[in-house]
């Protein structure tokens, strides 16, 4: 039934893993910077006994996964995760060349396509009122230093 | 007596001149509206304006700057509860009830307790300001290092108790938290920790977009996972006003809430942040149903809304009698008053007393402001929630984009609220809250400070924690708060067992 045939739970499993991993690695990298003593830490003291103690919960996550029955994972919605966080990191990489109207329409349509009854056109349309409200607010009334339109000027 | 009444007359005389009430009033609004903005915080907005202050009068530009400070504490939290989006940290605690009224239709409700605790809040702070800031002030200064250290810690804990997950993994949460917060450059050698070669980490991983990641875009990514089943949107109000049931419930969370607010909010560091997670940690323990909590109590509301504005009403006098700030906003106060050559600090209340009393009942003011302003708004804030969610996230979306590149004006930061965001999903996944992680990460770099000034102190000895008498005492209730926190974990196995045995 499960793969360690007794009780156990897949979410603890995973989470105990990854925080003994990071634990561990960041203890490691706190012993490249000076440790000094505790009179006079360094910088990689606190570091690492904050890593250590991380990687030790982790340890005792991990372990309570393996021995005692828990929630597993339930699904993981690819399509909204790739589309909503691609449409955000659209947005950092064109905001400065592209201007704000056009970079802010990209980001609600690129986002939007994650749900599945909208149609292109009330997006198109979403993504207009948005832009421009957003730019009533933040460029005209906050003041915020990203051009409106791209430099079209050679 | 005569003096403190006498002293507020005299404020209240300052507070009320037309050109001052005019700004307490933009101050109070602004304050507001960038609140209920999701990533536009009080901190970039006072930066933003503090060059248009250098034409003003010194008590109107500080009068205004004060009440963008606390007209976003409220404003911040009217996001919490219709959207789950806290815009301060201090608001965290009041998306975890806050959100869940909204969700069963009671947002109304929530935002007028939310309105009336902080009215009551701030305006009874404000006269602990008045009469007892001297008084405060000499206990805050005999606050050493170990102290410090002491509290922090005791800061911490009350973020396990108040995760309603498993205490082992709230604990790894807070540590996650420390750790993130090593990140940039030691204070002490100037060596860069955990950059990975990027300048943009030097001065550490920006709060804004981690808990917009964390907390904004994460929340998104679940709400869209199951479309169909309407969540995130919340169901149309009945009924703006609280029921009688609410307000009986409510008035002693609002008195506890105060009291908390007050107390935490003197003390550098913790502020409002701490006074709204510790208050709302000891609404769960005084409540007779402690299950009821997270899942749309009104207390975990009340207490929680008065705590944090007493506190930023309260947070003024380590500032205005030390000159002390004691977060980020305080130090750009510092920098308002500054531009007006006024130094802030123990000198401040004989040389300038008009500018004093009258910052201080402005606050009062303001507060009374803040309610008429949004009493009647909350009817536009809860159109709001008439909006189909496929409308809204995007809007959420593009709020959160614009604020975190605006930090810096680069696309940094975005990035990094991506990667906060990714985490977050994973978090909810693996059933780990996030909360104590930003509290960990808030107050990890303090924590690490002034263990190290602690320890030079003390020649390196670590019995200077139990041999301070303050400190003492703190740890002493640590250790209470420990074997309280054992109890309700016990039951919660026990719950766990019998859920077992019913399956």
């Amino acid at each position: 039934m499960t793969p360690f045939g007794i009780k156990h739970s897949s979410q603890d499993i995973i989470a105990g893993a990854i925080f003994l991993a990071s634990g561990l690695a960041g203890v490691f990298g706190s012993f490249s910077y000076p440790m000094g003593t505790a009179l006079q830490m360094g910088p990689g003291y606190f570091p690492a006994v904050v890593f250590g103690v991380l990687a030790a919960l982790g340890a005792a996550i991990l372990l309570k996964g393996l021995l005692v029955a828990g929630p597993g994972i339930t699904g993981w919605a690819w399509r909204p995760f790739a589309l909503v966080l691609g449409g955000l990191v659209l947005f950092a990489l064109v905001a400065q060349t592209l201007g704000f109207i056009l970079s802010c329409m990209a980001l609600v349509l690129v986002a939007t396509a994650a749900v599945p009854g909208l149609t292109l056109r009330s997006r198109l349309v979403l993504a207009l009122v948005l832009a421009g409200f957003c730019w009533v607010v933040f460029l005209l009334g906050l003041g915020i230093l990203i051009p409106t339109w791209p430099d079209l000027t050679p | 007596m005569i003096d403190l009444f006498g002293n507020i007359a005299m404020g209240l005389g300052v507070a009320v001149q037309p050109m001052n009430l005019a700004f307490c009033f933009i101050g109070a609004l602004l304050g507001t509206l960038i609140g209920v903005l999701p990533g536009v915080g009080p901190t970039a907005t006072m930066a933003l304006l503090l060059p248009l202050t250098f034409g003003l009068p010194t008590e109107a530009s500080i009068i205004m700057l004060a009440g963008i400070y606390y007209g976003a504490q409220y404003g911040g939290s009217t996001t919490a509860i219709l959207l789950n989006l806290p815009g301060e940290t201090s608001s965290v605690v009041t998306t975890l009830d806050g959100h869940q009224m909204a969700k069963q239709g009671r947002a109304g409700a929530a935002l007028a307790i939310a309105a009336i605790g902080s009215l009551f809040g701030g305006s009874v702070a404000t006269l602990v300001l008045a009469a007892f800031g001297p008084i405060m002030t000499r206990a805050a200064l005999s606050f050493e290092a170990a102290d410090y250290f002491s509290l922090i810690l005791f800061g911490l804990l009350v973020s396990i108790v108040l995760a309603h997950g498993s205490v082992l993994k709230s604990v790894t949460m807070v540590a996650a938290g420390i750790a993130l917060g090593t990140i940039g450059v030691d204070i002490n050698t100037g060596q860069f920790r955990f950059t990975f070669g990027l300048m943009q980490l030097a001065e550490g991983i920006n709060f804004v977009p981690l808990a917009m990641g964390l907390f904004g875009v994460a929340e998104i990514l679940r709400n869209l996972e199951n479309r169909g089943a309407d969540v995130g949107t919340v169901r149309p109000l009945s009924s703006l006003w609280p029921t009688r049931d609410d307000m009986r419930r409510s008035w002693p969370a609002v008195l506890r809430g105060t009291a908390v607010g007050s107390l935490l909010g003197v003390l550098p560091g913790g502020g409002a942040t701490l006074a709204s997670f510790a208050s709302y940690s000891l609404e769960k323990k005084v409540a007779a149903n402690p299950s009821r909590f997270g899942k749309g109590a009104i207390e975990g509301v009340a207490g929680p809304e008065t705590a944090n504005n007493a506190a930023a009403q309260t947070s003024f006098v380590p500032l205005l009698t030390l000159g002390l700030p004691t977060n980020a906003v305080m130090a750009l106060l510092v920098g308002a008053f500054i531009i007006q050559g006024v130094q802030p600090g123990p000198m401040m209340l004989k040389q300038q007393p008009a500018l004093f009393w009258g910052l201080i009942s402005s606050m009062w003011i303001g507060n009374l402001m803040l309610v008429i302003i949004n009493l009647p708004l909350i009817g536009l804030w809860v159109k709001l929630l008439r909006v189909r969610y496929e409308y809204l996230f995007p809007a959420v979306l593009l709020f959160c984009a614009i604020g975190a590149y605006s930090l810096n004006n680069s696309g940094f930061d975005v990035l990094v609220m991506v990667a906060f965001g990714a985490i977050g999903y994973l978090l909810i996944k693996l059933g780990c809250e996030p909360a104590p992680l930003l509290l960990g990460f808030v107050l990890g770099p303090m924590l690490e400070e002034n263990l190290r000034r602690a320890l030079m102190l003390s020649r390196g000895s670590l019995l200077t924690f139990v041999e301070r008498p303050i400190s003492l005492t703190i740890l002493i209730a640590l250790a209470v708060t420990l074997v309280m926190l054992a109890l309700p974990s016990l039951r919660r196995k026990r719950d766990v067992a019998f859920a077992e045995e019913e399956s």
